[in-house]
């Protein structure tokens, strides 16, 4: 299971890197459905850290980060309850 | 006299595994929010260096991919990716001279009415070094940066000499390139004599909603103020609707923007 989750990690890390962001969207959703995994926001984190041009500071969004922060939290629930 | 409540061993080592990967997460997720703030207060340094580390992992990417390509391994596959390659190429690059050509002639008459002259602009010839397809917010690295002129608002031009994007960060040996038609995007253009507001859609392509009967029609090439009146795109469809009092219109840059290896920037 571990070595599960450090490929759905790794894959997201690669994905952000060099393939279009719903792939790393999909290793995000994958690790935070299965564990409080908190790679995901790190993914996200890296997403925008890659691509996201600077700016005055509300003026760009970091919507990856958000996205991936939104996503293991509002799993949160549904983990609580089956996991 | 209060009952007695065991919990199983087991029990208690995972309803502890459970909180400290709680709290983990807790920590992690504070921790994305101050590295955030923190690199918007240093302007942008610590994605610099994020940067930096993809850069190495991008060149390296590239050169395993020339070391397989070269020892011939996949040799029949290669085989067919290259012809596939090539004929993709030969399509993209008579779209671009076709393309170039009627930029050339619908350049010719605005220039017949300016009274500017053009002169050659110095540039520089640069590598793409990431994907275009990786960034959800239309940009791309190039391989040069201040120690190579480059400067921020630099324009970028596809090798057909149409405008693409500009510089929008630029550290010593890489710059970000946000593209004219970014996805959220949109700029002001000319077809022909017809104004429009262009919205980026990614990919090179973008698209406008002109007045019916405007005088728009398939391979015009778009012009655009913001970027010295350099050709942006060509219209590639013209979509009336008859319930509508306007006409959808599709601009795409001619080079498939997503196989290009090398840009112009332009540096003044």
């Amino acid at each position: 299971m571990t070595g599960l989750r450090i490929m759905l990690a790794l894959a997201g890390v690669a994905a952000a890197m060099t393939l279009p962001p719903w792939v790393a969207l999909i290793a995000v959703v994958a690790l935070a459905a299965k564990w409080r995994a908190w790679e995901a926001p790190l993914i996200g984190l890296l997403i925008d850290s890659l691509w996201l041009p600077a700016g005055a500071p509300w003026s760009v969004v970091p919507t990856y980060t958000l996205v991936s922060l939104a996503i293991v939290w509002a799993l949160e629930p549904l983990r609580a309850r089956f996991l | 006299m209060m009952p007695v409540i065991r919990r199983s061993a087991a029990f208690s080592y995972r309803e502890r595994e459970q909180t400290s990967a709680r709290t983990r997460l807790l920590w992690v997720t504070a921790l994305v929010i101050v590295v955030y703030l923190a690199d918007l207060a240093l302007g942008g340094m610590l994605r610099g260096y994020a940067r930096a580390a993809a850069a190495v992992v991008w060149s390296a990417g590239t050169r395993v991919e020339r070391g397989v390509a070269r020892s011939g391994l996949f040799a029949s596959r290669q085989g067919l990716a290259a012809q596939n390659e090539a004929l993709r190429a030969e399509l993209a690059d008579a779209r671009a001279r076709s393309a170039a050509a009627a930029a050339a002639l619908s350049e010719n008459e605005l220039l017949r009415t300016m009274a500017g002259v053009a002169a050659d602009e110095p540039g520089l010839t640069v590598p793409v070094v990431s994907s275009f397809t990786a960034s959800p917010y239309g940009t791309f690295f190039v391989g040069a940066g201040t120690q190579s002129g480059v400067a921020i608002d630099a324009l970028v031009l596809a090798p057909d000499g149409y405008a693409i994007g500009r510089v929008v960060e630029v550290t010593a040996h890489t710059a970000l390139v946000a593209q004219l038609f970014a996805p959220g995007t949109s700029i002001e253009a000319l077809a022909g004599t017809v104004p429009l507001t262009l919205s980026g859609e990614g990919g090179g392509n973008a698209t406008a909603r002109v007045p019916r009967g405007a005088a728009i029609v398939q391979g015009d090439v778009v012009f655009a103020p913001s970027v010295g009146g350099r050709p942006i795109g060509v219209v590639g469809a013209v979509s009336p609707d008859i319930t509508d009092a306007h006409t959808n219109v599709s601009v795409r840059t001619p080079a498939n923007i997503v196989t290009l290896h090398y840009v112009r920037i332009v540096t003044l």
